[in-house]
């Protein structure tokens, strides 16, 4: 049996430190036994998912052609494995921003092939 | 609006706002929402402040239950301070307020000229600035490579520069554990984190999702004594300290970088604050205010981190729309206060409000910071003239995490209240 004490909770300002133990078969596959220290249901998933895979939402900026807002925030519009965080914003530096955009518009689909979308998470008019 | 270019333009106000970051755009809207006219006054070229270069998430968690980055939160509020046409002047400099009788003269200057703006109520919600190399000891050389974390932030996410490729990052406040990540994403390389005290001081889940996410070392117990280099920053020395904080001799380590970035802390910004004879905290670094975020000089109001350095920027809002209806409330009855002191013993690093109207409303909004850290449970108490109140338990308490208790105050007359923090040890 495995187990991590105090795995700091990300979802809120809380930081709640939730302790989970698991076993490892012998195909590798993790099997969670137990969860405890979470405050709400959101930080039992998180914990959940940060053993079998951690998730997180990418923000960065885009290169754009205007002087005066030089660089565009954008996000994922859904969680991505921790581990595509830097080949996608590796990618995401191939592109300049040329037109006006407002938030929430969808720059690119599917980066890499994963199951999420990278938005506008500024406006430039 | 017709502007002079060769003449000062006079405009008149109900109530202006010094400042467009959340607090300001809180208190513009809600003054404005009240039925007051307000203005709405900008150093920088867009509205949104420090937000703009926020381009993480996580903002918004309280106010709308999502996760939003800096920028799509400040875009909420301007969207709604457009739609009510609030009139916001950007790249709007004031130089001087004076205090008049019954208002206050704002003269301000911009591209298309110069503007006297006489306002019934002044709303300062001017933010707060980072403490710099000045501030702490920091021994050898100024070369170029020293930045504090929100200028590399501003470099990074507004302009699109890198500050450094190997960088060392000192204090571990919030805006430099968010930049560790932020850089380490953008190519930099990450030295460490060093930090002085025995704890870190920026948000546990900082902490995890910051530096343990992109193994990123953080040294507690340890900072920097000198900066070598001559033109260009080459590296620094770094040495560990004791429990009271004093260098253990020995203990030095050279470390090369090109880069070091400063998350020493923030400080209140209260230029124009103290130009009009505002008492400032000293606690806080900001104005001493009553439950309504106003300060002890009728008719200015503050809000935001002019006030005291936030963690969440919920709570910002939050008090900027404290602060625009407050203003609105007194500009239409000019009610005379009947202020009590509300003080805190040594178990209390500072709270806000400082003072209470005795005759307002009684509902209060109480934000504190613990002195040091409980991690047994501890109770915060109201004492009164010769009663003691629990206000709300806590499982733990850091000075690194605000929290914030609405209370009803019962007040009976005229008198003080203080603030204590009491730990109960394991009688729950």
């Amino acid at each position: 049996m495995e187990t991590i004490n105090n795995l700091v909770c990300i979802i809120c300002p809380k930081g709640c430190r939730i302790t989970i133990e698991y076993e490892i078969s012998e195909n590798k596959s993790k099997a969670i036994k137990s969860i405890s220290g979470f405050s709400c249901p959101k930080g039992k998933f998180y914990a959940e998912q940060e053993i079998l895979e951690p998730l997180r939402t990418l923000t960065t900026t885009i290169k754009t052609s205007y002087k005066e807002h030089a660089r565009l925030a954008v996000r994922s519009d859904s969680e991505i494995p921790l581990a595509q965080l830097i080949p996608v914003i590796k990618y995401l530096r191939t592109i300049v921003i040329k037109q006006p955009i407002s938030a929430g518009t969808c720059i690119v689909k599917n980066p890499l092939g994963l199951k999420t979308n990278i938005i506008a998470a500024d406006d430039i008019l | 609006m017709q502007v002079n270019e060769n003449t000062v333009n006079t405009i008149n106000t109900e109530i202006a706002v010094l400042g467009a970051g959340p607090a300001g755009l809180a208190a513009a809207m809600s003054a404005k929402n009240n039925g007051a006219h307000v203005i709405l006054i900008e150093r920088e070229n867009r509205l949104g402040g420090i937000l703009k270069q926020c381009i993480h998430d996580g903002f918004g968690l309280v106010r709308y239950n999502e996760k939003l980055t800096g920028p799509e939160y400040a875009l909420r509020d301007i969207k709604t301070i457009k739609s009510l046409n609030v009139p916001a002047f950007v790249n709007t400099f004031v130089l001087e307020v004076e205090k008049k009788e019954n208002s206050f003269v704002l003269y301000c200057i911009n591209e298309k000229g110069a503007y006297q703006i006489e306002a019934q109520a002044l709303i300062l919600a001017t933010g707060c600035r980072e403490r710099t190399d000045r501030q702490i000891f920091l021994h050898g050389e100024r070369p170029a490579g020293i930045y504090t974390a929100g200028l590399a932030q501003h470099f990074v996410n507004i302009d699109g520069y890198l500050p450094g490729k190997e960088i060392v990052i000192i204090g571990s406040g919030d805006i430099g554990l968010i930049m560790a990540r932020r850089l380490t994403l953008e190519g930099a390389h990450i030295v460490g984190v060093y930090e002085v005290k025995p704890e870190p001081s920026g948000l546990q889940r900082n902490i995890a999702q910051c530096l343990n996410d992109f193994s990123i070392p953080l040294h507690l117990s340890c900072t920097v004594k000198t900066v070598h280099g001559k033109n260009r920053i080459e590296g620094v020395t770094v040495v560990n300290v004791d429990e009271s904080g004093k260098e253990i001799k020995g203990s030095e380590k050279y470390i090369t970088c090109d880069c070091l970035i400063l998350s020493v802390g923030l400080i209140p910004e209260n230029e124009i604050a103290q130009s009009l004879n505002v008492s400032i905290d000293p606690d806080t670094k900001g104005p001493y205010v009553d439950q309504n975020m106003h300060t002890l000089v009728d008719g200015i109001f503050a809000c935001g981190n002019s006030v005291h350095v936030h963690d969440l920027v919920d709570y910002v809002s939050e008090s900027g729309t404290i602060a625009g209806e407050s203003a609105v409330r007194w500009i239409r009855n000019k009610r005379k206060r009947n202020l009590i002191k509300f003080s805190h013993d040594n178990s209390v690093l500072y709270h806000i409000p400082q003072f209470v109207d005795f005759k307002s409303n009684n509902k209060i909004a109480l934000y504190f910071r613990s002195k040091k850290t409980y991690s047994n449970t501890c109770s915060v108490n109201l004492i009164e003239k010769n009663s003691k109140t629990c206000l709300k338990k806590f499982k733990i308490l850091r000075p690194s995490e605000m929290e914030k208790i609405v209370f009803d105050a019962q007040l009976q007359d005229n008198q003080n209240l203080m603030l204590q923090i009491e730990e109960n040890y394991g009688n729950y």
